[in-house]
């Protein structure tokens, strides 16, 4: 293969890379601060891309407002979520939690179901058919847009992490959660924003996505599968993990389609998560949270 | 005196009696007594092809409405009405086991589904064991072959195409008509995407194209994401690309294949004449090639129609009276079982399951959404499907239905039946 390929290939990994690192960093954090499985942030991912998809078709908003308003839909519904399913059921353990994930994403995925219908929708890309092109090397606008959008939101929870005072203080309670509640960190308030966090990502990437793939209301299913496997893979409530995972898997899963073939390409990242559960049970970069 | 008031006392009875006697067993009406026929549905309602799904019980929801608005249909002198109940077999086979043994545990007397050929195929056991008459709508070649022979599913049925009569045309057309020759192939790994690659690569190879590579198979139905399969494709020097999904997938496919600028031919399976996928993909679908299956005559074509669609227009008409939308294929795969069923007890004079179904094999001819046909021995619905394509995003019939049997003769009935 050429090089024009191989660089098609790498920009293709990217942009898979991307989708991933949101949903997998909202993940990683309700899992760092809580130890909850939250898979409902599938179903949060679908919901952006819904909330997009009419506010741009039946409410005439801009794109670019379009995204902030899924973020905030989303971050809301699951930081509900949180407080009125989440909460009450972690003092009964883990399993339960679990299982309530699951059911919640399923009951949103009817939910959309019935109110949106089976119909596939696309937003229409407010850069239309741009593309930025390298010799064969082909790069949309969308696409740079989303690439560029994402890096922003993952430099901005990381800085936020690392140098705010609710960001370390998320970190401290998933560190040392009896140590974080003795210093006075009200744990329950931190959860509910670690959920919002996280549900706004999901939100994001729905709705960045939104514009480049038609989507229906199971769209965020395999999703959300591919993320919990990342979030393993890179050590569960690891934020870096997080972001490394999604870049390791996206482009594994690239570069399997494109030397060995397609069919293998959407179990690599269960197998890397097989293989890192064997070699590294805590994960890639489980020990700087976990 | 004693005789006379005897003789009368003795006809009061009798005529009191049969009076009652009348009165008690005739309905006032006159009407004919009703026999409800229940018809079982397994079809994905949930998941990657729960749109499909779901439009093509409308269709038999539909067509049950307005049947039994009318009064119903006469069999033998009884009235008979259709009922429907469903289950969600989510497009998997386990799933779709246990939709089966719902329905045969609720006492279905046929079963309509499944889409999705992977569903079907592990339906088809549990129905023919079940002695219920099951029509299909999925295409993999094995549900009127060998896997209804091991089944011994005698009493199953395919209501459309299956993968031989929509790829033998789509191919040929390639080959003579646009001289498409080397081929780059994908599509999802299930038994569709499999039946439809091989029945396109079978004729393909006959009329001396070739595949340039091993065709590329992705694993999740829903997938989204196709850029890596097409730019491996625009590398590979084919002349052209055969895509099988499902409609999602093939709006990824397709608006993917523009981004990236492929300067080749696409060719799909009849999920490209969608209404969904045409309002999603646009005039960007423009020269993509399809075979055409339904054709409810509001389309241009570039040739006359040798067949009227009758019941096409029927359902059309009544989707636009009673629903105001536009019928799609899919509502014809549950508009049409009801049809057939309702037409094989009419002439059977029956609605025994096993004397309908010896009906519908009979090589009877059928008016049906896709066509005026009959049925094969072997379940096969011995129909066929023209070429069709886009042009400034609207859909466009190219080809009538007889072009796959036109010489060089790529499809006869006996190909259907392997």
């Amino acid at each position: 293969m050429d090089l024009t390929t191989i660089l098609q290939f790498t920009v293709n990994g990217l942009f898979i890379s991307a989708a991933y690192a949101l949903v997998a960093l909202g993940l990683t954090l309700i899992f760092g601060v809580l130890h909850i499985a939250d898979f409902a942030q599938g179903a949060l991912y679908m919901l952006g891309a819904y909330v997009s998809f009419y506010a741009t078709q039946a409410l005439g908003v801009s794109y670019f407002v379009s995204v902030p308003m899924a973020m905030g839909l989303t971050g809301a519904l699951a930081t509900l979520n949180g407080a009125l399913v989440y909460r009450p059921l972690q003092r009964h353990g883990g399993a339960l939690t679990f299982v309530a994930a699951l059911g919640i994403l399923l009951i949103l995925q009817n939910v959309a179901l019935w109110l949106f219908g089976g119909d596939f929708r696309l937003i229409a890309s407010p850069f239309g058919e741009g593309r930025i092109t390298v010799g064969e090397v082909v790069l949309t606008h969308h696409q740079a847009f989303v690439l560029v959008v994402t890096a922003l939101l993952l430099g901005g929870v990381w800085m936020g992490l690392r140098y705010t005072k609710p960001g370390k203080a998320l970190r401290a309670l998933a560190q040392q959660p009896e140590a974080a509640r003795l210093v006075g960190i009200d744990s329950a308030r931190l959860g509910l924003a670690a959920f919002a966090l996280a549900g706004a990502l999901a939100g994001a990437a729905g709705a960045l996505m939104s514009a480049m793939r038609a989507f229906d209301p199971h769209i965020g299913a395999v999703v959300i599968l591919k993320s919990f496997a990342i979030v393993i893979f890179g050590g569960m409530g690891s934020v870096p993990g997080a972001i490394v995972g999604a870049l390791v898997v996206g482009m594994a899963e690239t570069l399997t389609a494109a030397y060995l073939a397609a069919e293998f390409a959407d179990l690599v990242g269960f197998a890397l998560m097989i293989v890192i559960l064997f070699a590294r049970p805590q994960g890639l970069l489980g020990r700087v949270w976990a | 005196m004693g005789t006379r008031r005897f003789a009368l006392v003795w006809c009061s009875v009798v005529l009191t009696a049969v009076l009652l006697f009348a009165g008690g067993r005739l309905p006032a009406t006159g009407a004919p007594a009703v026999e409800t026929v229940t018809v079982g549905f397994a079809l994905p309602l949930s998941g990657a092809a729960a749109r499909e799904g779901q439009e093509s019980l409308e269709g038999a929801q539909l067509a049950v409405r307005l049947l039994n608005e009318a009064g119903g249909f006469r069999v033998g002198g009884r009235v008979v009405r259709f009922e429907i109940v469903s289950e969600d077999d989510r497009c998997a086979p386990a799933p779709a086991t246990e939709a089966a043994n719902r329905l045969v545990a609720r006492q279905v007397q046929f079963v309509g589904g499944s889409f999705c050929s992977s569903a079907a195929l592990a339906q088809q056991p549990i129905f023919a064991q079940a002695r219920i008459p099951q029509v299909i709508y999925a295409y993999a070649t094995d549900l009127t072959g060998a896997a209804r022979q091991r089944a011994g599913a005698v009493l199953s049925v395919r209501l459309g195409p299956q993968a031989a009569i929509e790829m033998a045309p789509l191919a040929k057309y390639a080959v003579t008509v646009n001289n498409h020759r080397r081929f780059f192939a994908m599509a999802q790994n299930t038994d569709f995407g499999r039946s439809m690659v091989g029945e396109f690569r079978s004729v393909l190879e006959r009329l001396g194209g070739r595949f340039v590579a091993e065709p590329e198979f992705y694993t999740f139905p829903g997938t989204t994401d196709f850029r890596t399969i097409l730019t491996k494709a625009r590398g590979s020097g084919a002349d052209a690309l055969v895509a099988i999904g499902l409609v999602g997938e093939m709006i990824g496919v397709s608006l993917q294949f523009r981004e990236l600028g492929l300067a080749m031919g696409l060719y799909g399976s009849d999920l490209l004449e969608d209404p969904a996928y045409q309002d999603a993909v646009g005039a960007r679908a423009d020269g993509f090639l399809y075979p055409w299956v339904y054709d409810d005559g509001v389309d241009p074509r570039r040739f006359t129609r040798s067949e009227p669609e009758r019941m096409a227009r029927e359902m059309s008409l009544a989707f636009l009276n009673t629903l105001r939308k536009r019928a799609t294929r899919n509502h014809g795969w549950g508009w049409g079982t009801i049809h057939l069923l309702k037409q094989a007890m009419e002439r059977e004079g029956s609605t025994d399951p096993e004397r309908v179904m010896r009906r519908v094999l009979s090589g009877a001819r059928f008016e049906l959404p896709f066509g005026t046909y009959g049925f094969l021995p072997c379940g096969q619905a011995d129909m066929r499907v023209g070429i069709g394509t886009y042009a400034e995003g609207r859909r466009t019939l190219l080809v009538d239905r007889d072009f796959a049997g036109r010489p060089p003769a790529v499809l006869s009935a006996t190909d259907l039946c392997r």
